[in-house]
């Protein structure tokens, strides 16, 4: 980590974005001579090396810790290993008894607060942020990511503050049986449907981490990839109310199918 | 003198992957997906393999379909039109 510095505007504009549901660029990529970097605006600034692989993180001052901690391991970790040509998603994942199971979607669409429902039902989570998924000898391997959820408030406090240093955490691989992408769609009941792998390559692909947009060569392979994946994994659109209410029930209802 | 006959050729903006019976394509610069069912998966691969001709594209998918030839001449041509219309293939110089 070098030392922390206060956000400079930069001499060059972003080549991506990361926006946020309500609009706010919560981080932009830019090239420069030495790289790329990635700024996370009012946390902290990170200098790719792509030659090296590896990234240097200049925080601003009085940032905590444990938010360089998150940013490195929910977006840097998943960034490189995309980059180095493994499969890394937004998602959370949690076990139900030996299946893994990976939801996957957009900010704000209840990734982590599944995971952290899950796991309050006795399904121990993996990740809450990000997923790094790699091939094994059975297909797909899903890698656990360090204990810690970091839920929204309204989020934390449904689960429980106390409860949530006491979550179940798996830290061992296992074996992917499935990814779920999240729809907004809210309907009455809560709805888990298979897809046909073309719909779930198109679903996959808005929630990779994509380090570089405009490296054509890599992302025909993370094209290929992505693709891979939606083949061999079995993909399903899980669609539920936004309504705490409701949890038992996609629990029951996800549960039901994998365990 | 008889005109030559058009050639397409796929756009270097499009990205394909073959999922089963259907072909995903993802143009880069649109960052438009789009979905070919089988036989149009096959006049995409066809176009990819250099048979780019309407009447060389027609009389291979004549060898591998049970279909009249008028019927896959206009569905073929009116293939080539949309896929040219949304800059997916172009006509080759």
């Amino acid at each position: 980590m070098l030392a922390a510095q206060p956000q400079l505007p930069l001499n060059t504009g972003p080549y991506d974005r990361w926006i946020s549901p309500d609009g706010r660029t919560v981080a932009s990529f830019h090239r420069e001579s030495s790289g790329l970097r990635l700024r996370f605006y009012e946390q902290a600034d990170f200098l790719l090396d792509l030659v090296r692989e590896a990234a240097d993180c200049i925080p601003v001052p009085g940032i905590a810790v444990e938010t360089l901690e998150a940013l490195h391991a929910n977006a840097i970790v998943p960034l490189l290993a995309n980059y180095r040509g493994g499969h890394a998603l937004h998602g959370s994942a949690v076990a139900i008894g030996e299946a893994i199971v990976a939801f996957t979607g957009l900010s704000r669409s209840g990734k982590s607060t599944l995971a952290g429902a899950f796991a309050a039902a006795g399904y121990p989570y993996l990740s809450e942020d990000a997923l790094l998924i790699e091939p094994c000898a059975q297909g797909h391997e899903l890698m656990p990511a360090r204990p810690g959820l970091r839920l929204f408030a309204d989020s934390a406090e449904h689960l429980g503050t106390a409860m949530h240093a006491e979550l179940p955490h798996r830290d061992t691989p296992g074996p992917l049986a499935a990814l779920l992408l999240l729809d907004t769609q809210e309907p009455p009941k809560p709805v888990l449907e298979r897809l046909e792998p073309a719909t779930a390559l198109v679903g996959l692909l808005q929630h990779a981490f994509i380090l570089d947009v405009e490296d054509r060569a890599r992302l025909q392979a993370h094209f290929g990839r992505i693709g891979e994946l939606a083949e061999t994994v079995p993909c399903y659109r899980l669609d539920y109310r936004r309504n705490y209410a409701q949890l038992p029930d996609v629990i029951a209802l996800v549960a039901g199918e994998f365990a | 003198m008889t005109e030559a006959a058009e050639r397409y050729q796929l756009s270097s903006d499009a990205m394909c992957k073959r999922l089963g019976d259907e072909i995903v394509i993802l143009d880069l610069a649109s960052g438009t997906y789009f979905g070919l069912n089988d036989v149009g998966g096959r006049v995409w691969e066809l176009i990819g393999n250099e048979i780019c001709e309407t009447s060389a594209i027609c009389a291979a998918l004549a060898e591998e379909y049970d279909v009249g030839q008028n019927e896959l001449e206009a569905d073929v041509t009116a293939l080539l039109a949309d896929l040219v219309a949304r800059k997916l293939i172009f006509t080759a110089a």
